[in-house]
């Protein structure tokens, strides 16, 4: 068996490998879920217990990397389903509060944007002063 | 649900979003971003072939799955990156908090200013946050739950598309203000692109989709009753 092949098997074993257990902490993530009620989503609890797992040691970095990876890689290709859901919408029934939507969204989303980079970008400039003076 | 439809509309789904960043990497222009083109091509392949795209909506539930394995994986994300958000952890959380709540008030007062009603207001709220999260707010506050849906939609998109230039114009160029305001005004489409300009980056956004989700669960039910008193 060359190299390359054997290098192929690999990362298609450790791509199954890392991406059954993304399912299961999907999974428990989705009954921590349910026991507090929805408060936050399955998936963004399963995301505090992927990295609950690998910060404990249970699990390591190099077995979810590559499924990892794929999934970061086509994020936005996952999302398709959702905004062609846009279609959906029976836009006769919102037209007189459109303008107000789409202005509200429009400045909101553009605040949002400023005040966070703004405070990040705040505390960088006064940490880096601070490093500069030590 | 149907499996045949659902390779189907896998294979549809991965050639028009091939097409979308063929696009988008050509021309270099926002409107044309990957995503949208995708979006038009597959409402415009419904509409030119006379299918109902609901059952494009029905039969896409493996990558709808897959959607939340993607935010699983930030997890990943936020591991190998843990020692550079720990030493910001203070400023993370409170540029999220504040973040969280400009954004309710900004998007309660304006649309309230512009004439929106009470139902419309309260399915504004959670605009920012991402989508399943979302719903859930908005059903407990007695909004229209799948306008809320479109809403996040709408508002990761425009995030995504306008957020990288925006902060520029406004002066915000370090690597973590980026990804945390991408994550926390545009959620998961945002994160996407601040993926796009590095992992670290990516990370934070992950980390603000979180952040952003829990502040804004817990300043909704407070925020709704000042409304009603507002509005009447």
């Amino acid at each position: 068996m060359t190299f390359a092949k054997r290098e192929k098997i690999y990362r298609g074993f450790s791509f199954i490998f890392g991406a059954g257990i993304i399912v299961i902490s999907y999974y428990i993530g989705e009954f921590l879920s349910y026991l507090i009620a929805g408060f936050i989503s399955p998936a963004v609890m399963g995301m505090l217990v992927l990295f609950a797992l690998l910060k404990a040691g249970i699990i390591e970095p190099a077995w979810v990397e590559i499924a990892s990876n794929f999934l970061l890689d086509n994020l936005m290709l996952f999302f398709i389903p959702a905004t062609a859901g846009v279609a959906l919408v029976p836009f006769i029934t919102i037209k007189d509060q459109a303008a107000a939507i789409l202005i509200s969204v429009i400045i909101s989303s553009f605040l949002v944007l400023w005040i966070v980079g703004y405070i990040i970008e705040k505390f960088e400039n006064t940490k880096l002063t601070n490093d500069n003076l030590l | 649900m149907n499996p045949l439809l659902e390779i189907l509309f896998i294979l549809l789904t991965v050639t028009a979003y091939s097409i979308g960043r063929f696009v988008y990497k050509k021309s270099k222009i926002m409107l044309l971003h990957a995503i949208i083109v995708a979006t038009a091509i597959i409402i415009l392949f419904f509409e030119l072939t006379g299918n109902d795209i609901r059952l494009y909506e029905q039969n896409t539930k493996v990558i709808r799955y897959v959607l939340n394995l993607s935010v699983v994986a930030f997890g990943f994300l936020l591991y190998k990156n843990y020692d550079f958000i720990k030493s910001r952890g203070l400023s993370i959380l409170f540029a999220t908090f504040t973040g969280s709540l400009f954004s309710i008030i900004s998007v309660a007062l304006i649309s309230i200013l512009l004439g929106a009603d009470i139902t419309m207001v309260v399915t504004l709220l959670p605009k920012s946050i991402t989508t399943p999260i979302a719903i859930g707010l908005s059903e407990q506050a007695g909004g229209v739950v799948y306008l809320t849906a479109v809403i996040v939609i709408l508002a990761g998109i425009f995030g995504a598309v306008t957020g990288t230039w925006f902060l520029k114009i406004m002066g915000i160029k370090s690597g973590i203000a980026v990804g945390l305001s991408l994550g926390s005004a545009a959620h998961g489409i945002g994160t996407a692109k601040a993926l796009e300009m590095g992992a670290l980056e990516g990370a934070i956004g992950g980390l603000a989709i979180a952040l952003m989700g829990i502040f804004t669960s817990i300043l909704i039910p407070i925020a709704v009753p000042i409304i009603h008193i507002l509005i009447s």
